[in-house]
């Protein structure tokens, strides 16, 4: 792995202060490379992302961005230092059209906002047939792309997806992934949240299982693949423990 | 206690609930677990009453109750909670547990007029009842405050008093253990044992492992509106179809 490009360590965080959701949790992530979040329910993953994409209160830990301490920064200025979301629901605008969507997502930009958008149809071709369609017409597989494709007008050096698979059919889960993995080889660092585990695995490098909050396990993808590790963690210890852990 | 025969929820063209077939026997903790979108609270919202089933049927103590309506439901002595507690959040502790009492004599018009005697020994009744229930949920000494001064595991513990309000025979409870800190875990764990040893059968939703592998037994595990597996919650663990349901994309 070459040098992370996003490094989290020990973020407590939460909706409600004094109320943590996220107990600690340290994650990395390099340029180019594809970083999963798995876990059982209630385990923190899309907490720690919202955590870190600026939408949640940090009350302890670092996250550090191409060595600048960035934990906490208003959104407007982590999309200004690079860093973008896309969340699970409610990611497009509905009532405007594909190509307002981009404009929107593209708003902060001076100048090369039509160098940004001819790249944007370039990379989901797709949507160029439809660009004067409005998004609430879209399929959940479409719309999945033109949110993805919204956050890349920013030319953002990394993006943080939560569920960008949740409710997709099988054959749409596997273009969403081939889609992440081009904006991959293209440097981008991607670090996303997925409940389909095993899927998201096969085209990650490397993977975070959470558990409650902490950090239950890490490892390249295709190890945590092997072994028993994801079973504990979404099924619970196979010698059940008398009382409860946590 | 409770058989679940053959039942199925359709919303459109989507099959939240695609034919499961459950016998709940009495004095049981049942557990269902299962991925998220498995159709585990539609399934409990059916049996509740609050949705009807698209078919199949359901029987309470030998009475078909699909398609009766959730309050009758409730009148039989099957109560349920949910993932999200709604108390009336400005009255107090004492009062949201008082209304939940059945058959009040003060909701009868005349009685106010005619019969004050008994609708205020009445209603001392349920207040002790309640001031009671609460006690047992280890909200005594909560009673005066609004109810929506109560933290969310607190809430939880207010929904079973209200519940136990009515000594139901079967308890639908929706993931007690979501956003409850540990502490209050182990009250709402001791209650369940509690009410269990008095006779209380339990049907428990819950994504908290270690409570179900505690406390749950059989455990049934839905995935996309069916039944994948039933047995005890060991086996559960060690099924392969069971992860495959959690893991998503079977390997290989």
């Amino acid at each position: 792995m070459s040098e992370s490009i996003l490094t989290a360590r020990g973020v407590i965080a939460g909706y409600v202060p004094g109320l943590p959701i996220v107990h600690g949790v340290s994650l990395e992530v390099a340029p180019g490379e594809i970083v999963t979040i798995i876990g059982p329910n209630g385990a923190g993953k899309s907490t720690m992302l919202k955590a870190l994409a600026g939408l949640l209160h940090i009350d302890a830990g670092v996250v550090i961005q191409e060595g600048k301490a960035i934990g906490n920064f208003p959104t407007h200025d982590l999309v200004a230092a690079g860093l973008a979301f896309v969340p699970q629901t409610g990611n497009v605008f509905a009532s405007l059209t594909i190509h307002e969507n981009l404009v929107v997502g593209g708003h902060t930009l001076r100048g090369r906002l039509k160098e940004r958008l001819s790249d944007a149809y370039a990379l989901f071709p797709d949507l160029v047939p439809k660009r004067n369609d409005r998004a609430g017409t879209l399929s959940g597989g479409q719309r999945q792309m033109l949110a993805i494709a919204r956050s890349l007008m920013t030319a953002p050096k990394v993006i943080m997806l939560d569920e960008p698979t949740a409710g997709l059919a099988p054959k749409l889960v596997m273009q969403v992934f081939a889609d992440l993995r081009r904006l991959a080889e293209r440097g981008v660092a991607i670090l996303m949240v997925e409940q389909n585990a095993r899927a998201a695995l096969r085209i990650s490098d490397r993977g975070y299982v959470l558990t409650g909050g902490r950090n239950f396990a890490e490892g390249r993808a295709e190890d945590l693949l092997a072994d028993e590790t994801l079973a504990t963690a979404f099924l619970g210890a196979r010698t059940p423990a008398r009382k409860k852990a946590s | 206690m409770l058989q679940v025969r053959e039942i199925a929820k359709s919303f459109d063209s989507m099959k939240a609930v695609d034919g499961v077939d459950l016998a709940i026997e009495r004095g049981t903790i049942t557990g269902v677990i299962g991925p998220n979108g498995a159709g585990k609270s539609t399934l409990f919202a059916l049996i509740a009453g609050a949705l009807e089933p698209t078919r199949g049927e359901i029987i309470f103590e030998g009475e078909t109750i699909s398609g009766v309506s959730p309050d009758r439901i409730f009148r039989k002595g099957l109560a349920r909670t949910f993932q999200i507690p709604r108390p009336f959040a400005r009255m107090s502790v004492l009062d949201n547990a008082m209304l939940a009492a059945l058959n009040q004599a003060g909701e009868r018009f005349w009685n106010n007029w005619w019969n004050r005697g008994l609708v205020a020994r009445q209603e001392a009744a349920i207040r002790e009842r309640a001031i009671a229930q609460l006690g047992f949920c280890g909200l005594g000494d909560k009673l005066y405050e609004p109810a929506g001064n109560l933290s969310g595991g607190q809430q939880k513990l207010l929904e079973l008093a209200r519940i136990l309000m009515n000594e139901p025979k079967l308890i639908l409870l929706d993931e007690p253990a979501a956003g409850v800190n540990p502490a209050l875990m182990e009250t709402l764990v001791d209650k369940i044992l509690t009410l269990r040893a008095q006779g209380v059968t339990f049907l428990i939703i819950e994504h908290d492992m270690d409570m179900v592998m505690h406390i749950c037994d059989p455990v049934h595990v839905m995935a996309q509106g069916r039944l994948i597996f039933s047995g005890s919650p060991r086996d559960a663990q060690n099924d392969p179809a069971v992860l495959d349901a959690y893991l998503g994309d079977p390997p290989g």
